[in-house]
């Protein structure tokens, strides 16, 4: 008779939660009809995940809460092995509120990654910020285009710009983990092989189609280098975005698109332990247009013609000194067409000069290596054309430039970070592009000295 | 004495036979197991020592706390409740020596508990650091930062209060401090700011500071570092370090690179230590762009000195653990000679709680406008105010005593548990505050009425 009992009971239990089961659809889509709780019930979650959100109930915040203020005790305190773990939970305690995955991830990639000295530790951090957002949040919260832009601007500002000091070691060791998924500057789309596609899915969480489908609008871009993956990202956010966060994204993709054509060509030779960037022009056409369609898709949006201004000035320099004379030529003349100046007037060479001069008072570690490189591939050129005179005049251009920027960054803990690499390996490197681009083995021959 | 551990007996028989020492156990080894196999660490080696001793030891103490807050309730409520208790007092033992009887299993069972766990995560640790290949180097710096007890050592401070006084008067006499504003809190404020302009490091300047070094050591000493710049970007400042007597021209000298707010340490051989036990220290601000460094007064630059093994000061953990669990023992029996277990048992966790919010009692006692507000400077607090503040005051006073510091916080990052701190654990929270409970426990249980009908 008792146990009788029992098994009725657990019957009855049984058919009470299966009923559960059954109403659960149809409830969430009368809390999503009636707007009664601001985003969609959570999807793909571990048990323990689900479990702790359903069962703490209300107790979930309060939780987050004290966990948040130890976090924040032990980061004043230096205390930082136990914040991954703690930030893991704060962002499991609150799966649904994007705030939380998104300042997580930034303390860690910008505030704790800075505290330390040593690039391997910050890389760690700026590591473990790139993966909070995207092996969990995006996980949780698909749907969510601002974590899609915060986990590109990771990519776009921290590694790929130079506001950090140490970005020069992200992109190295960004591109050493790229290496290990493929050859070159991009996969072989077509020769994939399964494991690849597995390890590019699971662990980076990189789709080969929708990566094929980027580099055709945008590309071939150089998947070892980080602006490309913030491409990846703002494009795979566009897709579940409106209104003002689509024009983020917009933004995020054409200033990539304009860091890839300016620098988002990867020279390395591991032998001579170079790694250098330098611009793609191959890109360049794609990254004027993104700018053309954003400012017609955004009319409102007049920073973007700002962009688009201060991008087509650079790009002039960046031709000009890469010896890409007609196409210097080219950008320059819409850039006088579209943002009419007094500065533009002079001409293609005066603009130049000035910009030079202005350019050599503040100058960024990038910049500085475009100059010096387009300038010594310039002169190697000019050499084996056999106009000496101007093959001498751009090297001392470069070596004027590279004397300059190196004066205030001679220290050597300064020259490791923000220096320049020995003008002698930057000419070797300048020899070699402009080798490979000559046909006539008499012009290569000479290509012995450098002009002096 | 007999009697008592007679009693204890008792309860430590009782408690094995209601296998609540095999479910502790287990739960202890699950937790010591299962734990580190599900927390992150931040990827390095000595993140992940950190956190296999900071987590299981912490869960460890966890489980310890609640099975004890219950158990030290159960002790007496229970028995009172189900009137078993009724066969011990006709028995010829005093209700002091039930009480102290219980606690004393109470702490037995803790005692052994913890020794088996403490041993688990001792063995655990060595295990889990044999299986790995670690260069040398790695080993040095486990052995030298993490699986050790250094004392820590703060530089002498500079005396600022003749200044301080000088100044205050001054602005006294000149009326620069309005009348309302209360006197001890502008000296104060003074006091603070002279501090911190003696631990600022301006352009091209230098800052000395001087450390007592505790004992003489053949290990090298390690300087910790933290400090603000007055720029806001955190972008590495450069600064040269030098230490040992300044007129020794073998003076220790390191250029370094160090980002603000961040943790920095660097060693220092052991031989700067001057002969009469001092070690000086100055910090050079060499940074071409120019900004100021800022050191903490208190604790900006610290010093680390050896002091003992890992072995022992991971004991002295123990220690200080048990001497909690003691206390919180003594709480709970005492909780449970008084009232029924659900009661007792919900006090007693209030008052652990009490004991766990020190810092933000503390910062309560600071305020005396907490219902209503300051309407104008000089106002004075209502009845209700006044009434509040003071019972903000009292309670952080009582719990005074009982708010120390995690013994694994120190452990986990090599730092000194010392013996003071077992001293002070055991002196003020088993034998005073013990004592003081198991009398007032003892007094009320020999006034309660046990013979009640049900």
């Amino acid at each position: 008779m008792k146990h009788g009992l029992t098994i009725w009971l657990l019957l009855l239990a049984g058919i009470c939660f299966w009923q559960a089961g059954r109403l659960q659809r149809p409830l969430v889509q009368m809390r999503r009809d009636l707007h009664l709780s601001t985003g969609e019930p959570l999807e793909n979650t571990p048990p323990l995940v689900a479990f702790t959100t359903v069962a703490m109930g209300g107790f979930c915040g309060v939780i987050a809460d004290l966990l948040w203020l130890r976090a924040s005790a032990l980061q004043q305190d230096g205390k930082y092995f136990e914040l991954v773990q703690l930030a893991d939970w704060i962002t499991k305690l609150e799966p649904r509120m994007k705030q939380v995955w998104a300042f997580h991830a930034w303390n860690m990639a910008y505030n704790i990654s800075v505290l330390f000295n040593n690039p391997s530790d910050r890389w760690r951090w700026v590591r473990q910020g790139i993966m909070l957002l995207r092996d969990e949040g995006l996980r949780y919260n698909p749907g969510e285009p601002n974590l899609y832009r915060e986990l590109g601007w990771i990519y776009q500002h921290k590694m790929s710009g130079n506001s950090d000091q140490m970005n020069v070691y992200y992109k190295r060791w960004w591109a050493d983990e790229m290496a290990r998924l493929f050859d070159g500057p991009r996969p072989d789309y077509q020769h994939l092989t399964a494991s690849q596609i597995k390890v590019m899915k699971d662990v980076y969480k990189l789709d080969p189609v929708i990566m094929q489908q980027i580099d055709r609008e945008y590309g071939p871009l150089d998947w070892r280098l980080p602006q490309a993956h913030a491409i990846y990202w703002a494009w795979r956010g566009k897709k579940v975005a409106t209104g003002f966060d689509a024009v983020q994204l917009d933004r995020m993709i054409f200033q990539s698109m304009a860091d890839a054509a300016l620098e988002g060509e990867l020279f390395i030779n591991r032998a001579e332990q170079v790694f250098i960037t330098g611009p793609n022009f191959a890109v360049f056409e794609k990254a004027r247009k993104a700018y053309e369609k954003a400012i017609a898709d955004n009319p409102g949006e007049t920073s973007m013609q700002s962009g688009q201004r201060n991008f087509l000035r650079t790009a002039v320099m960046m031709l000009f000194t890469n010896n890409r004379l007609a196409e210097a030529r080219n950008v320059f003349a819409d850039l006088r067409h579209r943002y009419p100046s007094p500065e533009f007037n002079q001409g293609l060479d005066a603009f130049v000069y000035s910009s030079l001069t202005t350019l050599l008072h503040d100058i960024s570690q990038r910049e500085a290596t475009g100059i010096v490189i387009g300038a010594l591939q310039q002169s190697w050129f000019w050499l084996a054309m056999g106009d000496e005179d101007r093959a001498q005049g751009f090297q001392l251009m470069a070596r004027t430039v590279w004397r300059e920027y190196m004066k205030t960054r001679s220290a050597p803990e300064i020259a490791e970070r923000a220096g320049l690499a020995p003008i002698e390996q930057l000419s070797e490197q300048a020899r070699t592009m402009v080798k490979e681009n000559l046909t006539t083995s008499e012009a290569k021959a000479k290509l012995v000295q450098p002009p002096q | 004495m007999r009697k008592i551990l007679a009693i204890a007996g008792i309860a430590i028989r009782s408690a094995i036979r209601s296998r609540v020492v095999v479910v502790l156990l287990a739960l202890l080894l699950i937790a010591i197991i299962a734990l580190p196999l599900t927390i992150k660490g931040d990827g390095t080696l000595t993140g992940a020592v950190q956190v296999l001793l900071r987590y299981t030891l912490g869960a460890v103490n966890i489980i310890l706390s609640i099975a004890t807050l219950w158990a030290g309730c159960a002790a007496i409520a229970a028995e009172v409740q189900e009137h078993q208790v009724q066969l011990l007092v006709t028995k010829p033992v005093t209700r002091a020596q039930l009480w102290l009887g219980k606690w004393l299993g109470l702490l037995a069972l803790n005692a052994a508990l913890l020794a088996v766990a403490g041993g688990v995560t001792y063995g655990l640790l060595h295990w889990h650091l044999n299986r790995q290949r670690l260069s040398a180097q790695d080993r040095t710096a486990l052995r030298e930062e993490l699986l050790v007890a250094r004392r820590v050592v703060n530089a002498e401070l500079v005396s600022v209060e003749a200044d301080a006084q000088r100044i205050f008067q001054e602005q006294l006499h000149s009326g620069a401090i309005p009348k309302e504003a209360r006197q001890d809190q502008v000296l104060t404020a003074i006091r603070q700011t002279l501090l911190q302009q003696a631990h600022a490091v301006p352009p091209d300047l230098m800052l000395r500071q001087v450390f007592k070094v505790p004992r003489a050591t053949t290990r090298p000493l390690v300087v910790r570092y933290k400090f603000t710049s007055s720029l806001t970007d955190k972008n590495p400042v450069a600064c040269i370090w030098l230490a040992g007597a300044p007129e020794r021209p073998d003076r220790f000298q390191r250029p370094e690179m160090a980002a603000p707010a961040g943790v920095h340490t660097l060693q220092i051989p052991a031989s700067m230590v001057a002969t009469d036990g001092t070690l000086t220290v100055d910090i050079a601000n060499v940074n071409p762009e120019q900004l100021t460094m800022v050191f903490a007064p208190a604790d900006g630059v610290q010093l680390l000195v050896y002091d003992s093994s890992f072995a022992a000061n991971f004991s002295r953990s123990l220690l200080v653990m048990l001497g909690e669990l003691a206390f919180l023992g003594a709480l709970a029996v005492t909780m449970g000679s008084l009232f029924s277990l659900p009661v007792a048992a919900l006090t007693t966790a209030y008052a652990v709680m009490l004991m766990n919010i020190g810092s933000y009692l503390q910062t309560l006692t600071q305020e005396t406008f907490i219902i209503g507000s300051a309407t104008a400077p000089g106002a004075t607090p209502g009845l209700l105010d006044l009434g509040i503040h003071f019972l903000y005051v009292g309670l952080f006073w009582m719990t005074k005593p009982f708010q120390t510091a995690s013994p694994l916080e120190p452990l986990a990052v090599g730092e000194l548990v010392s013996w003071w701190w077992v001293g002070g654990v055991w002196w003020w929270q088993v034998v005073v505050a013990g004592g003081i409970l198991a009398a007032a426990g003892t007094w009320i249980f020999n006034r309660r009425e046990l013979g009640l009908p049900a």
